[in-house]
């Protein structure tokens, strides 16, 4: 239980994280279906080892569990977030806060807290999963792991709140947000690696945000440099989806 | 000195003109009702006093604040009960009045405030699984947390069945005593006429009277119908040569008589003289709802 001097946004925050722990889907898809991932591929035989095809790293550190994370990281921002603040601008619960001292969009930056540490728990929970049960090797340059992975949230949640702006109700929320998933998806390099794909694809994949979290944390893990046009990719994306949907953005 | 005060207030949204010319005043401690059909603009007016719309021309003062440039102020004097606006599904009903308290700076006590509006045994269930008539009385509950000086409830009954509309009146009579001054929404009429000190009927984005309940019906139509079966046989003109008596038909066995003011008394001291039993005696008075009619040419509902 909160203090009761804590301010409006701890107290929304706080209500917001016990909702969403509440929401028996919610958890559950998003530390099950990562973890379920990483599980699954990991424990296929040979992807524990080191292999020529991955640079002398197993696919395990350098495919399987960057694919995991990036997968996590669109499934909240894509799908979740934005069905959650649909609904709640559906069911009017924007507009009542808007009729007291807070403002509405207080509830939407709370909201988005609870996303981003749930999001942050389940990347742990993999890179330690994997680390301590399947043997994987941690990302070597950590560092820019973790660049990639504020980025590529910043990137991929910017558009989350533009389907949310856009969708009039919780069902178009959830279906526009699935639309840009599975796209994504197979652009980004997730289901064909990138390296296989034609060559005016292998760009796309970078700059599209999921594709460029995903292949950003893919060359960090082996240790090299995040690509540029990944970087500015997830960088000009967070600009412009936010700003679009600052624009567009309706609390009633 | 009055605690809301709306001028010439217009509103037009995308060419189509909701609120035309609404004035009125509200004094403290009074129910102040508004009552038009839906589509009136009743809403709209009701979101300009508390700065939810900015409105085109006109003014509006709600304890001496203009809403939009005080914006923060009022919200923290003045509690507003929504239409349409729901809480998440999962959130209990002490959590909600809990948060909502952190919004204010002088709160209201919450185990008071469900015990008041009879939530207490409701204080660990979800809003989904509340019936209509609790998550009204939770939304009156949430407007009142903030202990605010007015309180507007829109369409408050909207939805509920008869046993619960009753009991939410009696409950807004009771917010009343505790020193509110309450603006209450309304397309029903017996609501209005139940609750309200006064009344501003507004019909396409205008207001067209502002009354007592009684006050319109009385400025509308004095006459009182009275019907009855005669035990024994007696002549029109006994009536017809009253005062207060306008119009005497006879319908079947049945006499109607029509009159102003105080025609029952007269046509009853008649029959007592006479000794005559009036069978099956009606009176059918004039009521907010012929008033409205009269007033706005259309029926409310």
């Amino acid at each position: 239980m909160t203090a009761p001097n804590s301010t409006p946004l701890a107290k929304l925050t706080a209500v917001e994280a016990k909702l969403f722990l509440r929401d028996a889907g919610a958890p559950l898809t998003v530390i099950g279906v990562p973890v379920a991932l990483l599980l699954v591929f990991g424990l296929m035989p040979g992807v524990r080892e080191p292999s020529p095809e991955h640079g002398g790293r197993s696919a395990l550190a350098t495919f399987i569990a960057p694919m995991s994370i990036a997968i996590l990281l669109a499934m909240l921002a894509l799908t979740m977030f934005p069905t959650f603040v649909a609904t709640y601008r559906e069911k009017g619960v924007l507009r009542r806060l808007s009729a007291s001292p807070v403002r509405p969009s207080k509830l939407l930056a709370a909201q988005l807290a609870v996303n981003l540490v749930a999001a942050a728990t389940t990347v742990l929970i993999i890179l330690l999963l994997g680390a301590l049960v399947l043997g994987m090797a941690l990302p070597e340059n950590a560092a820019g792991f973790a660049l990639v992975t504020v980025l590529g949230t910043a990137a991929l949640f910017s558009v989350g709140m533009l389907v949310a702006a856009l969708s009039g109700s919780a069902r178009t929320a959830g279906g526009i947000g699935t639309l840009a998933f599975f796209p994504m998806l197979a652009l980004g390099g997730v289901w064909v690696p990138k390296e296989n794909l034609p060559g005016f694809l292998q760009g796309v994949a970078d700059a599209l945000p999921l594709g460029a979290t995903f292949n950003g944390l893919r060359e960090t893990a082996a240790g090299a440099a995040p690509q540029p046009l990944q970087l500015i990719a997830l960088l000009v994306t967070t600009a412009v989806f936010t700003g679009l949907s600052a624009k567009y953005f309706r609390w009633q | 000195m009055p605690v809301i005060e709306v001028r010439e207030l217009r509103k037009q949204y995308q060419g189509k003109l909701a609120v035309a010319d609404v004035s009125f005043t509200v004094e403290r401690g009074e129910i102040f009702g508004i009552l038009g059909p839906n589509g009136a603009g009743k809403t709209t007016t009701v979101e300009c006093m508390t700065a939810m719309r900015r409105h085109d021309s006109g003014s509006v003062s709600v304890l001496g604040l203009d809403p939009h440039r005080k914006t923060a102020e009022l919200r923290q004097r003045l509690g507003v009960q929504l239409q349409e606006s729901e809480l998440p599904d999962k959130l209990k009903v002490w959590e909600a009045l809990d948060l909502y308290a952190s919004f204010y700076r002088d709160p209201a006590d919450i185990d008071e405030l469900m015990d008041a509006l009879g939530l207490a045994d409701k204080r660990e269930t979800t809003f989904k699984k509340l019936s209509g008539g609790q998550k009204q009385r939770l939304s009156i509950a949430l407007s009142l947390v903030g202990n605010p000086e007015i309180a507007v409830l829109d369409e408050l009954t909207t939805g509920l069945d008869p046993q619960s509309r009753r009991d939410t009146w009696a409950l807004i009579e009771n917010v009343r005593e505790r020193g509110v001054t309450i603006v209450l929404v309304t397309h029903f009429m017996e609501e209005a006429e139940r609750l309200c000190d006064r009344l501003a009927v507004i019909d396409s984005g205008a207001v067209v009277a502002i009354d007592t309940p009684a006050g319109l019906v009385a400025g509308v139509d004095d006459e009182q119908r009275i019907r009855f079966r005669p035990s024994s046989p007696v002549e029109d003109d006994v009536f017809a040569e009253l005062r207060e008596v306008r119009t005497v038909e006879r319908r079947g066995p049945e006499l109607v008589v029509t009159g102003n003011g105080n025609v029952l008394h007269a046509v009853t001291s008649v029959l007592a003289r006479k000794q005559i039993i009036a069978g099956g005696l009606r009176v059918e008075q004039a009521n907010l709802d012929d008033a409205f009619v009269a007033l706005t040419g259309k029926n409310l509902d």
